[in-house]
């Protein structure tokens, strides 16, 4: 299992979120692209704090921050979701379109 | 050797879940797809040792942020799309971005940067916890004050109200 | 790690200490004490505000494991962070658009917003950049979704949380490269790495183009600079106009503040007379510079088309943050200088017309134009303080706008060099064409005739602050001495 390949899965699954942010209108399907770019960003994180390119053994820093990432994207989902709900409550379910109120 | 067909059998699965995700038209099956990466995610987390990540993404992550996506998928089913923006990109440019990027990373990946085994044998949740309240304990505290007040901040937006005001000047007093 | 480094952390604490008194006041009493929350919460930002300017460091330090600088930038930014929420709170008083039932909450929410804030400047290291900035994220969203009966207001926040949270997993993956190139997240490690990477072969260069133009990307949109600037007119009109005249300030400084700590102590090397280079061979000042005239551009465009009133204050700062940019790419002590005075000046200034606009929406019934006709003569003194800040957001004199501007040109000018002359050009002609729309505002004051002669009041306190913001947007553009001082001072952080 060479840091390369691991490194190649995390590129993949970044550029496929980044495809879903790009063409993607929908806020729920962004915010699945949304994840998905976080799982690359830790992967590459735990990688290369392994790898330890300085030369002085694995370090913690990349595992910690992943740590951190993990609990500030719950912490967003969460808030998203509250959002997401009050509109949901505000339109019900008819009025649908009017999500277009903001757009110019 | 085993190790190595182990990896290629959770990768090709972590992208391939990944890929459905991406390009399903369907938001519910986006969305358990996307419970499969996450789990293919924490298998190779613990393959490169990492064992605590490997716990913390099945918890909260499986655990926790799938379920409130579910829940949105399943309420903004009903209200057909909750949409951010008008100007989102068709797939065509959408995908040469997206493969603009790619390419770029892999070709500083595999040329640019050392092939070395990304598998440490170290223990490393010893040192995460040691870190937690030594080296790290100022994110440490924020990042609970961060939780706290998301807690806040989604109870207040979500809780039901019993008197509304209106918007700004719009008729009152 | 030294347990007294939380004693230097004193004005952040305070602010989640006066959070929890706030939360816990309001769950202790049945009823709804408004005033004894802000009271609390004013006390907070005060004794915040004293605390941060008495820490006054002697010698730049880093605290608790090298997470957060104490040096003279930060601490500049410290009481700028207070300030700007004090006025928030206070104009949030007498706002009919938070209800009673969530003001507990509100307050909280701000408190935990301006310790963000702080932490966001001092940060030094990129996972307390990251998760400070998405501190500071999480409550601007929860806040802008925060008035259930505006229409928009819900929408706005989605629309903020998803663009913010696209911005964040784009730096992110951004660090994670970074990270994986330098070996180090904290600011003075990747210093060290960083003479290593100005030899790299053609590969790692390419990582490290896409690291930096990632990273660069999350302070772009904190800044909301182009092309991540979608979100701020849609953002500020649907939340509460309080937190919309914050937003448009405090965060937007937070984030220069964070762009320079990381750009100028990171990416560059310090060369004699005060000026830096970048460190290795990626062009980022051009990228940054082409930015900064793309997004006053294209901010002071949109505005011109604009009717409601919040909606071109928010293309008007997106314009703003393009001339704090040019502060930014000047890459100069004189630069950062110039950037500190005019988040000062800019405070003031955008705040008071936030007021004023505030003031006029609850008295009027609105936040239109049209709504401003003839206000010369129904609100004679409110009239006047809205052409103050018009003409000072314009940067005309006598006015705090034109020494801010002139300060930000003059360092951009003296870099020399051909480029550097076409941004001073694109900021002055941009500054032309800002006189357009303000002037149109000035014009539906004084030459227009009313839509009605009914007498209009608005209430005392909100006419205090605006006369005071009035005041001090004419004594800065008249005697500028003591804030030149105190940014000068500031800048030598590095």
């Amino acid at each position: 299992m060479s840091a390369q390949a691991v490194l190649t899965v995390a590129a993949v699954l970044f550029s496929l979120g980044l495809y879903c942010v790009i063409t993607r209108r929908n806020a729920v399907s962004i915010l699945m692209g949304v994840e998905l770019m976080l799982n690359a960003a830790n992967i590459n994180l735990v990688a290369f704090s392994n790898l330890s390119l300085g030369g002085q053994g694995p370090k913690v820093e990349g595992h910690m921050f992943v740590v951190f990432v993990v609990l500030l994207a719950a912490a967003e989902a969460a808030v998203a979701l509250a959002i997401i709900l009050s509109i949901f409550r505000r339109m019900g379910t008819v009025e649908a379109d009017r999500m277009t109120s903001l757009k110019e | 050797m085993a190790e190595a067909v182990v990896f290629y059998i959770i990768a090709a699965f972590t992208i391939g879940t990944a890929c459905v995700t991406a390009f399903s038209g369907n938001i519910i099956r986006s969305a358990f797809s996307l419970l499969g990466t996450l789990v293919g995610v924490a298998a190779m987390f613990g393959m490169m040792g990492a064992d605590f990540l490997a716990v913390i993404q099945v918890m909260i992550y499986v655990g926790g942020v799938m379920v409130l996506i579910l829940f949105a998928v399943m309420l903004t089913h009903r209200i057909k799309d909750v949409n951010v923006s008008n100007r989102s990109l068709p797939a065509f440019p959408g995908a040469a971005v997206a493969v603009l990027v790619l390419g770029v990373l892999l070709y500083g990946i595999w040329y640019g940067l050392p092939g070395d085994t990304a598998r440490v044998e170290a223990k490393m949740t010893p040192l995460i916890g040691k870190a937690l309240v030594g080296s790290h304990v100022l994110p440490f505290l924020a990042s609970g004050l961060v939780l706290l007040i998301a807690l806040i901040g989604s109870v207040v937006i979500a809780r039901r109200e019993e008197t509304f005001v209106c918007g700004p000047g719009e008729a009152k007093r | 790690m030294v347990p007294s480094d939380f004693g230097k952390l004193m004005p952040e604490l305070v602010l989640v200490v006066a959070a929890a008194l706030i939360i816990v006041a309001d769950v202790a009493s049945a009823r709804r004490r408004t005033g004894l929350y802000s009271s609390i919460a004013v006390a907070g930002l005060l004794l915040s505000a004293w605390l941060s300017v008495r820490l006054g460091p002697d010698r730049p330090q880093l605290l608790l494991g090298n997470m957060a600088a104490l040096d003279a930038f930060s601490v500049f930014f410290m009481p700028v962070f207070a300030g700007a929420s004090l006025l928030a709170v206070l104009f949030s008083l007498k706002s009919s658009e938070l209800t009673k039932e969530r003001h507990a909450e509100y307050l909280a929410l701000v408190m935990v917003f301006t310790a963000g804030m702080m932490f966001v400047a001092a940060a030094s290291s990129l996972v307390m950049l990251y998760l400070s900035m998405e501190m500071i994220g999480i409550c601007a969203y929860a806040l802008t979704a925060f008035n259930p009966g505006h229409p928009r207001s819900s929408e706005a926040g989605l629309k903020y949380a998803i663009f913010g949270a696209v911005a964040s997993g784009i730096m992110l993956f951004g660090i994670s490269i970074f990270y994986g190139l330098t070996g180090a997240l904290d600011y003075p490690e990747i210093r060290r790495a960083i003479p290593s990477l100005a030899t790299a072969n053609g590969p790692q260069a390419a990582l490290l183009v896409v690291a930096v133009v990632f990273i660069t990307g999350g302070f772009a949109y904190k800044i909301a600079a182009v092309p991540f600037h979608a979100w701020c007119p849609d953002a500020y009109e649907g939340a509460p106009t309080p937190f919309a005249a914050l937003m448009s300030v405090a965060p937007k400084a937070a984030g220069f503040a964070a762009l320079t700590r990381f750009l100028y102590t990171v990416l560059s090397n310090a060369h004699s007379g005060g000026n830096f280079e970048p460190a290795f061979d990626v062009p980022w000042p051009a990228i940054l510079g082409i930015v900064a005239v793309l997004t006053m551009t294209l901010g002071n465009l949109s505005a011109i088309t604009q009717s409601n009133l919040k909606r071109m204050l928010a293309y008007s700062s997106i314009a703003h943050a393009g001339y704090m940019l040019m502060g930014v790419v000047a890459l100069s002590r004189e630069g950062a200088s110039a950037l500190c005075a005019y988040v000062v000046i800019y405070l003031i200034m955008n705040m008071g017309a936030f007021l004023a606009v505030l003031a006029v929406s609850e008295a009027a019934g609105g936040e239109e134009i049209s709504h401003w006709r003839g206000m010369g003569e129904r609100l004679p003194l409110v009239g006047v303080a809205m052409t103050v800040f018009l003409f000072s957001l314009t940067g005309l004199p006598p006015f705090a706008g034109f020494v801010g501007k002139f300060y930000l040109f003059a360092a951009v000018v003296s870099r020399g060099g051909f480029w550097y002359w076409v941004l001073a050009v694109a900021g002055i002609l941009n500054s032309v064409v800002s006189l357009y729309y303000y002037a149109r505002i000035v014009r539906a004051i004084y030459l227009e005739e009313p839509a009605s002669n009914e007498p209009l009041t608005i209430h005392s306190s909100q006419r205090v602050l605006l006369y005071a913001l009035a005041a001090a947007t004419i004594l800065l553009g008249i005697y500028w001495t003591p804030l030149s001082e105190l940014v000068a001072r500031a800048a030598s952080f590095v």
